[in-house]
């Protein structure tokens, strides 16, 4: 098992990427800067109502803007972990010694997850600090909490973007996927759900129903999406920890719209992205 | 036990047949010059060996596992300088080192072997300033890691300064007399002829020769050039000489004194007889070996 190895070098080569410098500052300028424009300059509404910024609602607040981020630092660091090696022919001295295929495509997940993680714990570090200066009730455990989820949600991109990076020897195409998928998923995926569903119909939304087969396909297929998966168990898990009671409220509807079902959705993009990338790598010619 | 067993190795990219049938056999211990000219299949030969490719057709065992199925196996004794590789900028030669020997699993200190390809001073440089013949050095400390049984260098001389070359001829030297098999590709003769124990020549995906230089030599007509030195050509000797049995050209030279002719070995004493029985003086008589490069050509153009 030669996984450790390859993980190993991986994070030490990929740590000191220059990019990945610029990255961290930025993450680290917006962790901050985002905590300090929900709680000063546009609070969620719940906290002009009750007149208190919690650590919940400034999550809530925050989520919305990691969802975008970081994707973006993930696929930065990722998009270069297989195709680059190909591309620039480092591989032949990685495939020259004795790893096999799957321990390269999964030695470069962890390697580069633990260097999105590295990124990430210096910004959120810094967060936390403006956080806990600027929350009026602030809550050390539902921060982590946060983060620890932020951090599952950027080992999905890092997944699925060394998934991609496994069936190209071209990093700029592995980029510009990798940044598509991340598009799709942003800002298409919504949209279409919504069209299959009105394909599904007969090229019409009429007729459709609150506990239809469509619309529960409709929802199902929403909560694939794994930014909204990342919302949802966000949101889910803080809302927990500060007050149990609006948790169980949701307690009977469908287990997919569950707001534990989201840590499903994100371990499945998780497994499945790498399995794909594996089995092309495995296979291909290099 | 064979190092290396190719059988019906066949491989296509496409239109473009790279292998079409090769057949090869490399007994443990020996030191294997594997020629031919750029894109007769010597590097597809190489991937597949270490299952960067998949052949199409045929076998392929390597120290006796199967290359495509027990590829890890393969690679923990085999060290390998890849062609056309690239070094990790960002990490040190001394971190290359370490990741080879973290890979293998064999435990030990980076220090030895960088000394013994002569990086001992840079260990501690990132990789990306370094020459090709540095990243070559280094690809080569990797592949030195662990003692390995067989070492495949593919095309080990393209970025090495004539010393470097020397060096890299005395480490084969050096494996090669602990009973390592060395597989070597290159696409010039010269380079090989030193160190190999036999050379294998491939041309258009086909292994067209395997054999010892010498081996090569006496296969090759016009292998080696008698010259002699006469008073004069006597009328007819040129027409009595092209004749004989085993000679495959006569050319006559200067100033009509010296005659080149191209035989088999055994019949150059034939040759200066016939000549001296069609009346000639001979003075003198030296044979010529064809240059390798011109034995090497035999074998690579031209018509089959």
């Amino acid at each position: 098992m030669s996984w450790q190895a390859v993980a190993e070098k991986d994070f030490r080569d990929a740590i000191r990427s220059r990019l990945l410098v610029v990255l961290t500052a930025l993450f680290a300028l917006f962790a901050a800067g985002a905590a300090y424009v929900v709680t000063e300059i546009d609070p969620p509404q719940q906290a002009q109502f009750t007149g208190e910024v919690t650590t919940v609602l400034l999550i809530v607040g925050l989520v919305q803007a990691t969802a975008v981020f970081i994707p973006i630092v993930a696929i930065a660091v990722a998009y270069r972990a297989l195709a680059g090696e190909r591309e620039s022919g480092s591989l032949k001295l990685l495939l020259s010694l004795p790893n096999s295929r799957r321990d390269i495509v999964f030695g470069k997940f962890l390697g580069r997850s633990g260097v999105v993680a590295a990124a990430l714990l210096v910004g959120f570090s810094i967060g936390l600090v403006v956080t806990a200066a600027l929350a009026d009730a602030f809550s050390p455990l539902e921060y982590l909490t946060f983060v620890f989820i932020s951090l599952l949600f950027a080992f999905v991109f890092v997944a699925i973007t060394v998934g991609i990076s496994a069936f190209t020897a071209s990093t700029s195409r592995a980029a510009y996927a990798a940044f598509g998928l991340f598009a799709v998923f942003q800002f298409l995926w919504s949209l279409l759900a919504r069209g299959l569903v009105y394909v599904l119909n007969g090229f019409s939304f009429e007729g459709i129903e609150e506990g239809d087969v469509l619309f529960q396909l409709f929802q199902f297929l929403s909560i694939l999406d794994p930014t909204s998966a990342y919302s949802q168990a966000t949101v889910w898990v803080v809302r927990r920890i500060a007050d149990s009671e609006e948790a169980q409220s949701a307690a009977d509807a469908a287990f997919y719209l569950q707001d534990w079902f989201g840590f499903v959705i994100l371990a499945v993009w998780i497994a499945v992205p790498l399995a794909v990338g594996y089995l092309r790598f495995e296979a291909v010619d290099l | 036990m064979a190092a290396i067993e190719l059988d019906s190795v066949e491989k296509s990219f496409g239109d473009v047949r790279a292998l079409r049938g090769v057949d090869l056999t490399v007994p443990e211990g020996e030191v294997f010059g594997f020629l031919g000219p750029n894109g007769a299949g010597k590097s597809t030969t190489i991937n597949i060996l270490l299952d960067f490719v998949r052949p199409d057709a045929g076998s392929v065992r390597v120290l006796g596992h199967d290359a495509a199925g027990d590829s890890v196996a393969v690679r923990k004794r085999t060290g390998v300088l890849p062609e056309g590789f690239d070094v990790y900028d960002r990490l040190t030669a001394r971190e290359h080192v370490a990741f080879a020997i973290d890979s293998k699993g064999t435990g030990g200190d980076p220090y030895p072997v960088l000394e013994r390809v002569g990086l001992a001073d840079d260990a501690g440089r990132k990789a990306g300033g370094f020459s090709t013949g540095m990243r070559q050095r280094l690809a080569l400390a990797m592949a030195l890691v662990g003692d390995p049984d067989l070492l495949v260098l593919d095309e080990p001389s393209s970025g090495l300064d004539p010393n470097g070359a020397r060096e890299l001829r005395e480490i084969v030297t050096q494996e090669a007399a602990e009973g390592t098999t060395v597989f070597f590709s290159s696409h010039i003769l010269g380079q090989v002829e030193s160190v190999c124990d036999r050379v294998g020549i491939i041309r258009e995906g086909e292994l067209v020769a395997v054999d010892t230089i010498e081996g090569l030599r006496s296969n090759v007509a016009g292998g080696s050039t008698l010259v002699v030195e006469v008073d004069a050509v006597p009328e007819g000797a040129v027409e009595r000489l092209q004749r004989l049995e085993g000679v495959s050209e006569v050319a006559t030279e200067g100033d009509g004194t010296t005659l080149r002719i191209s035989c088999e070995d055994d019949v150059k004493m034939d040759a200066v007889q016939e000549l001296e029985s069609a009346g000639a003086d001979v003075s003198d008589f030296t044979t010529e070996e064809a240059p390798l490069e011109d034995l090497f050509a035999a074998y690579t153009e031209g018509e089959r």
